[in-house]
């Protein structure tokens, strides 16, 4: 009887053990994380703190993400390699990955970085995405290129877009900490 | 024991295997291009030759998508025709040639490595996958008629007899699986209607199933960072969208993953209950076996000799059934294999040794020490005249 006791207790101890050992990180994600060691090549997006607490959204070019007037509106995704500022216009709220073309053929937007007083212009030209099926007038991709941007790696930019849904709006961006007023 | 043992060394090997034959680099596959719908569904259609494709992409817009900087090759295919239960796919030239089915593999025709033939080069010619040519029992010169659609009962293309004139060598990939006619072919069979016929000839009217795409490597080999951006400007589209197979395999492995865990908990607990099986028996045995032991002792055998018995009892059985567990575990991949190469064109090997195959002697060793050591305590704690007192 004690023998019986005892292994019933040595049972339920080694299926306590059984159950402790099912609750690890399957390889699966293992494997999905260890993607993210290869050089610039992981296969899922980005995520960016979007403002200052809260809420996230992706940012799926590796940009920072821009409220447009409100987080629900719309996102201006900006991002600036050497020389060249690069602005997608996405959906609002989780819809980051959807692109929202807009009528604007151009963008002229005032910049300042940080720790200068100087404000430079900057023109972001209209670059039709062809295989979103974008025009230009229904573009979603806007691009800017100046000599003066190399090396920068913060500055604020404000604009107006003349129609992001058929409207008139502003758009601020703060760069990389993203613009959120919410 | 062994069977517990046979179970875990089984349904990891599985699975390793499984996880290694559906993520090996996307079977070779960087990117689907493929029309709205599910990924999954384009992509178990695309690279496994399952289900259907939701749909149709045009020519044209497949050829703007190879004028991308980072897109360095396209090879497109057009699904939804059978032939005795495996799908024939009309497909470009260039698949069998520049193709890479597994990074620095290319489809061979090779006799050496078990291929015979040669490629298609006219319309009414195919080649067919290594496992389908057996499963059906074709030889080269023998012909078909293609199914219009990989339902029973669907329509025969009774007037387009297609000859065999190569069987691909085995690559252990779903291809091998699969039937493979010259992509203009698709639009020339009778019965598809003048407004795919016309496709043959005119590019802007052309429609395809999907294409698959080759990738600009940046250095180290790894993937150019820019398909993250082709692959979300294709899906802004209401043409097409841009799978990439290394982000759905692993969703699916989420969704069904769970199966393996039950089969592995499952296999877990039988070795657990076999090592609580095992301490029962020692138990009860050393209570049969008081009065031998107790005569051992009185025979000159100190304590610790006592205790070393039991122990080594039970580490012979563990390591005994270590061993069978493992030729049987590998016997049950086996068969396992023959059947899931039947059905998938996936192959498994009962020769795959996974990590645990190595450790699985050493642990069942190291439980069956600790199972040993409270029957070896009463064993070293035997009384000898105790035990040595008649019985009557």
């Amino acid at each position: 009887m004690k023998t019986y006791r005892l292994l019933v207790y040595i049972t339920n101890g080694f299926l306590m053990l059984f159950w402790l050992a099912g609750c690890q990180p399957s390889k699966m994600k293992i494997a999905e994380d260890s993607q993210c060691k290869e050089e610039h090549a992981h296969s899922h997006e980005h995520g960016h703190h979007h403002g200052k607490e809260g809420h996230e959204h992706n940012a799926h070019h590796g940009g920072c993400l821009n409220a447009i007037v409100t987080c629900e509106n719309g996102h201006a995704e900006v991002k600036i390699t050497e020389d060249i500022i690069q602005c997608w216009f996405v959906g609002g709220g989780s819809d980051t990955g959807k692109a929202t073309p807009i009528g604007d053929k151009s963008i002229t937007i005032s910049i300042t970085t940080a720790g200068s007083t100087l404000i430079n212009t900057l023109v972001l030209q209209a670059k039709p995405l062809v295989l979103a099926e974008e025009t230009i007038g229904h573009c979603s991709y806007f691009e800017g290129k100046a000599p003066w941007l190399k090396g920068i790696t913060t500055f604020t930019a404000t604009g107006t877009v003349q129609s992001f849904r058929g409207k008139t709006v502003p758009l601020v961006i703060e760069f990389p900490k993203g613009y959120d007023p919410d | 024991m062994s069977l517990g043992a046979a179970l875990l060394v089984a349904v990891v090997s599985l699975r390793e295997q499984a996880h290694r034959n559906f993520i090996q680099e996307g079977l070779g596959v960087d990117a689907v291009l493929g029309p709205k719908g599910s990924p999954l569904q384009i992509i178990l259609n695309a690279l496994y030759h399952l289900d259907e494709m939701p749909g149709k992409i045009k020519w044209t817009y497949y050829e703007a998508v190879l004028k991308d900087p980072i897109v360095e090759e396209g090879i497109p295919f057009i699904t939804g025709h059978s032939y005795g239960g495996f799908r024939v796919n009309a497909i470009a030239e260039r698949f069998f040639t520049d193709f890479e089915y597994v990074p620095g593999k290319h489809f061979s025709l090779d006799p050496r490595s078990g291929g015979q033939g040669r490629l298609f080069a006219a319309r009414d010619e195919a080649v067919v996958g290594w496992a389908a040519a057996r499963a059906l029992k074709l030889r080269l010169g023998d012909s078909f008629n293609p199914v219009c659609g990989v339902h029973s009962g669907d329509p025969v293309h009774e007037h387009d007899q297609i000859q065999f004139v190569g069987i691909i060598a085995p690559t252990g990939t779903p291809h091998d699986r699969a039937i493979y006619i010259p992509l203009k072919t698709f639009f020339t069979l009778e019965g598809h209607g003048n407004e795919v016929a016309v496709m043959a000839t005119d590019p802007a009217q052309r429609e395809i199933s999907g294409a698959y795409l080759k990738i600009k490597r940046i250095r180290g080999g790894a993937l150019h960072p820019d398909i993250q951006n082709l692959k979300y400007t294709i899906n802004q589209s209401s043409k097409a969208q841009c799978v990439i197979p290394n982000e759905v395999l692993p969703q699916l492995f989420g969704i069904i993953g769970w199966a393996d865990r039950v089969l592995f908990a499952m296999a877990l607990l039988v070795s657990l209950l076999s090592v609580a099986f095992l301490f029962t028996s020692l138990v009860n045995a050393l209570r049969e076996r008081r009065r031998d032991l107790a005569l051992i002792r009185s025979l000159g055998a100190n304590r610790c000799i006592v205790f070393g018995l039991i122990i080594t009892e039970s580490l012979v059985i563990t390591a005994f059934s270590a061993i069978i567990g493992l030729v049987f575990g590998h016997v049950l991949v086996g068969l396992g294999a023959h059947y899931v190469d039947i059905e998938t064109g996936l192959r498994f090997s009962a020769f795959y040794f996974s990590p645990l195959d190595y450790l699985l002697l050493p642990v069942m060793l190291l439980l069956g020490l600790l199972t040993a050591i409270i029957p070896g305590i009463q064993a070293y704690r035997l009384g000898v005249l105790k035990n040595l007192t008649q019985i009557s």
